[in-house]
């Protein structure tokens, strides 16, 4: 049966989309189906890193929210454009959808004036998940609490919150915590990204466990190679040996696990 | 409101009430933790029978038809009686329209 892992944080700037995108890769490469929809409708962005911009699709989430196509529709088949640092193509064993959303201004105003149903964007997760025949789908949400948030969060088997080592996202992951249990989100595990390196990762990690009561299941230090490939692709295909990717392989063997 | 005798199988309700719902997700977050975690549920299983929510709750089907009378009157839930059994939906909507003016909608069409 799928997964349906909903990756969240809930401050902009965490890094969700880069993390969101090199996890679900790394879960495909073990041979896995996989799906990312981007239900971030406000501010989309995660076609970037798989080198998609706007030209590169005809139907988008919002088509599909507004019953111009099926949900099928919407999904691209992006492994092949899964490319390494040196510009070849990755050889993914699996393979990766991407359910983008419209980057056009007008239809991103209409979602929000219009407003859409919410069992229809449950029922598209689940016409993706059977017509594609997918291990995993993901979700990557808009940062913090929204309706569309909300909704991701209550049809998740796996809530993944992304926080960065500051005051503000320690704050605001409680918040996303309290509701994420009011929601009966079966699993959560929390991802520590861009933490500066004086941080020891042990004393780190146990910090937030702590505070939270709720497991870590990555620590991302900050680098500079992720800075200079600045979304120009999936890191870990980039950067195989980097701890970054060692780190992304770590989080996906636990999703993998959780099967 | 008058419930069927124990262990009858009790009758759905025809239509929900008028103006009621659609309900947001934040509506949904300030249910009472019983009729929330129903309607989760709900909404993770995209809709259910009454004997499947007795099943899942563990309690009588009148007990049952009691919690979704009091959701589908207060917009929650609905309930589609094409189906058979008849089938409880969550009643949901992403959000309720923008009172934005129209000028600033029109500007960004």
């Amino acid at each position: 049966m799928a997964q349906v892992i909903s990756i969240h944080s809930f401050r902009g700037g965490t890094g969700k989309s880069n993390l969101t995108a090199n996890i679900a890769t790394a879960v495909a490469s073990q041979g896995k189906r996989v799906a990312i929809v981007d239900t971030d409708i406000q501010s989309p962005g995660i076609h970037v890193l798989f080198g998609l911009d706007e030209e590169d699709f005809t139907h988008s989430l919002n088509d599909y929210l507004w019953d111009k196509c099926s949900a099928k529709d919407a999904a691209y088949d992006v492994t092949a454009q899964v490319i390494t640092g040196s510009g070849t193509p990755a050889n993914i064993s699996g393979t990766v959808y991407l359910v983008p959303s419209s980057l056009k201004a007008g239809e991103i105003a209409k979602i929000l004036r219009e407003g859409y149903d919410v069992g229809l964007l449950n029922d598209g997760f689940h016409d993706l998940i059977d017509q594609l025949d997918l291990d995993y789908l993901f979700i990557d949400t808009h940062p913090g609490l929204n309706e569309e948030t909300l909704l991701s969060i209550a049809i998740s088997d796996r809530m993944v919150i992304i926080l960065r080592p500051d005051r503000q996202d320690f704050l605001g992951t409680a918040v996303t915590l309290e509701v994420a249990q009011k929601l009966d989100v079966p699993d959560i595990t929390l991802l520590v990204n861009k933490a500066p390196d004086i941080y020891p990762r042990e004393t780190l990690i146990d910090k937030v466990q702590s505070q939270y009561g709720v497991p870590v299941g990555g620590l991302f230090y900050e680098n500079d190679e992720m800075l200079q490939l600045a979304s120009g692709g999936i890191f870990w295909l980039h950067h195989p040996d980097h701890a970054f990717s060692q780190e992304v392989h770590t989080v996906a063997r636990q999703l993998l696990a959780a099967e | 409101m008058s419930h069927p005798a124990h262990g009858d199988p009790p009758a759905p309700r025809q239509q929900q009430s008028a103006g009621a719902g659609p309900k947001t997700m934040t509506d949904l977050l300030l249910l009472a933790d019983p009729e929330r975690t129903l309607v989760n549920w709900l909404v993770r299983q995209r809709g259910a029978s009454i004997a499947e929510i007795a099943v899942h709750l563990g309690t009588e089907p009148t007990l049952v038809q009691a919690l979704l009378d009091d959701l589908i009157a207060a917009g929650f839930v609905t309930v589609d009686l094409t189906s058979d059994p008849a089938v409880f939906k969550p009643n949901l909507i992403s959000r309720k329209p923008r009172t934005v003016p129209d000028q600033l909608w029109k500007a960004l069409d």
